[in-house]
């Protein structure tokens, strides 16, 4: 948007929370740059009668309220509720909002499954890797009756295995990374499975892994060179903030 | 008890406070001294004992009580339909000590209005007969010994009849009566010099023409018409209130004064999906009655640009406002507040907020502030 825009809706008091992803917004532009970001996040835990409430009462936007109320009453997609708050805005500009309706007639052609993939995607971009790990397992539940294949299995699994990475839960870690390199059958998938058992079991157990399966020195090789490779990271200036604030996250991830 | 409709002009001035009520159903009008029984008021002193506003206020509205009392007027929101407070000079402390006065009256706020003496002059002779204005007319008004010049001048601008009053500072007079002559003869020489006026008015306490041998001569030169007149101001600051709230016989008629901000200023935006010029400050208004606050979006530069033009001449130019400091972020996702307000009679300060995009974009709390300056 290279030119400045009136605001013509008022900010929020209370603003309204996108719980998926713990996000709070307090403007009507603030909610349509949150949708035209994170498309795949958009479903009835966003789109309903709460989000409706607090545009007409916090908002003061009626009119539209009206319009979406009356969208709701029939079984609805998310294109037939957002694009009207867009049209409403003319925000960001109308250019845009024709690309966003472009992606969003894309989405619905997609099969469900796909969707629900790219859902657990953006979740893991949020950090909510517990919640993208029930989008993934939805996923697979939803494509047995597709034509997708066991490649798509073995990226969900594949995905499944990195969100119990940056949960610590490295046993899960190296059974879903096994999974995917069944599935998959490519060296991509292979190094991934070592570098899983690399991190629980270290080098002496990559190495026993590896005679096992057959898998020759050079490959393992290969494998503990990039995990040097990625260095050690840098000590937190604030170490005690730094560990308050991954616990808090970790906390938020997992519900306990 | 017969209820009246008057509307009100008050002048709030110096020593001799006056007031002058037009009465709606008997369409009569007199301008008098301010009384609270028998005696006269003298606001020098009421304000002198006042501390802040909100007691000035209240000595304002006892005083406005007790007058309308004399008056016979009972039910005040009721039987004031209009009122207009004049002073020589406003600012925008006063216009507040007015307006909270007003609301301890409980007149409507959109029944009462403050002006200056220069558009209380305007006011005067806008209701007098074309031919006594219509090449410009001139004022001097005494105060004992002290005289001040208002000029009223008329014009077109854009098919519009435009009219400018101004004032020059006042001149302090000599006791000496042939000093004062000369003294008040050099300055009508300076103020209205051999121009040509329609008429020339003469109002105040101060003037007594067994003084003024050279200045009559020089008041009267050219042919000039030269009255004395009673109590302009407040009987100007009636007009204007009659024409404000009740007559208004001059729509389309533009009035100029150094309190009236001769210019627009607006930036162009997208308002509902579609580029347009949106005003921010509108010229015709006093500038310290004139204020504009709103919110938007900026775009991809890190500056704002106001667009200012002159309501006289339709001429424009442009002001660059640099946002220094501003976090980089994606256009579309800084939220700004504009507060615009007129410190002086001819500068107004933009103030912009960074409000950021909520948790998107947090603001900053960065604030900027520029003077648009001395515009023209």
């Amino acid at each position: 948007m290279s030119e400045c825009m009136l605001c013509q809706t008022r900010r929020a008091e209370h603003p309204y929370l996108i719980g998926s992803i713990g996000l709070r917004v307090y403007s009507v532009e603030e909610l349509l740059y949150f949708i035209e970001h994170n498309i795949a996040l958009l479903d009835e835990t966003i789109l309903n009668g709460d989000l409706v409430r607090w545009m007409k009462e916090e908002l003061r936007m009626r009119r539209l309220a009206v319009n979406l109320s009356m969208v709701m009453q029939r079984k609805f997609s998310v294109r037939e509720f957002v694009l009207p708050i867009f049209r409403e805005v003319h925000y960001p500009d109308d250019e845009t909002i024709r690309k966003i309706d472009e992606e969003l007639k894309k989405a619905e052609e997609q099969p469900s499954a796909v969707r629900t993939k790219e859902r657990g995607d953006a979740l893991f971009r949020y950090g909510r890797y517990l919640l993208a790990i029930d989008a993934y397992r939805a996923a697979m539940e939803e494509m047995k009756d597709t034509g997708l294949g066991d490649s798509f299995r073995g990226i969900l699994w594949h995905n499944i295995g990195c969100a119990h990475a940056r949960l610590f839960q490295l046993e899960e870690l190296v059974s879903c990374m096994e999974k995917s390199r069944d599935l998959l059958q490519t060296d991509e998938a292979r190094d991934s499975w070592l570098f899983a058992v690399l991190l629980r079991d270290g080098s002496e157990g990559l190495a026993k892994t590896a005679l096992a399966s057959g898998i020759d020195g050079s490959v393992t090789r290969a494998v503990e060179k990039r995990a040097e490779e990625l260095g050690t990271p840098e000590r937190p200036a604030d170490l005690e903030k730094f560990l308050i604030d991954e616990v808090r996250a970790y906390h938020r991830n997992t519900g306990m | 008890m017969t209820k009246h409709r008057l509307i009100i002009g008050a002048d709030l001035s110096g020593s001799r406070p006056e007031i002058c009520y037009y009465d709606k159903t008997t369409k009569q009008s007199a301008a008098l001294p301010m009384k609270i029984g028998n005696y006269n008021v003298t606001l020098t002193e009421l304000f002198e004992k006042s501390a802040g506003d909100e007691e000035s206020s209240r000595t304002v509205a006892d005083l406005f009580r007790e007058v309308f009392r004399t008056f016979g007027i009972e039910e005040i929101p009721r039987e004031i339909v209009g009122m207009t407070v004049t002073f020589p000079k406003v600012d925008a402390k006063m216009v507040r000590m007015i307006r909270r006065a007003f609301e301890l009256l409980e007149i409507p706020r959109s029944r009462t209005y403050v002006q200056d003496y220069s558009e209380s002059f305007y006011s005067y002779m806008a209701y007098q007969k074309k031919e006594l204005w219509n090449r410009g007319a001139a004022l001097f008004a005494f105060e004992k010994n002290r005289v001040q010049f208002f000029r009223f001048a008329s014009g077109t601008a854009r098919h519009s009849l435009l009219i400018r009053v101004g004032s020059l500072d006042p001149c302090d007079l000599p006791q000496d009566p042939e000093q004062k002559d000369h003294t008040f003869a050099e300055y009508v020489r300076s103020s209205i010099g051999d121009g040509i006026y329609s008429s020339v008015f003469i109002t105040g306490e101060g003037f007594d023409e067994s003084w003024a041998d050279e200045s009559k001569r020089i008041l009267c030169a050219r042919g000039r018409r030269v009255f004395t007149e009673d109590s302009v101001f407040v009987k100007g600051a009636c007009n204007a209130a009659r024409e404000r709230f009740d007559e208004k016989k001059l729509t389309g008629v533009k009035c100029l004064s150094d309190s009236i901000v001769p210019y627009n200023i607006g930036m162009d935006m997208i308002v509902g999906g579609k580029m347009a010029y949106y005003p921010l400050i509108t010229g015709g208004s006093h500038w310290y009655n004139t204020t504009c606050d709103c919110e938007f979006l900026l775009g991809s530069k890190k500056e704002l640009e106001f667009q200012v033009s002159g309501v006289e001449t339709g001429g424009r130019y442009s002001a660059v406002m640099k946002l220094d400091g501003l976090p980089d972020r994606p256009g579309g996702t800084t939220r700004l507040r504009l507060h615009m307000e007129f410190t002086g009679e001819r500068v107004c300060t933009a103030e912009v907020t960074d409000l950021g995009f909520g948790e998107l974009f947090p603001a900053s709390g960065k604030t900027w502030k520029e003077e648009l300056g001395d515009v023209r």
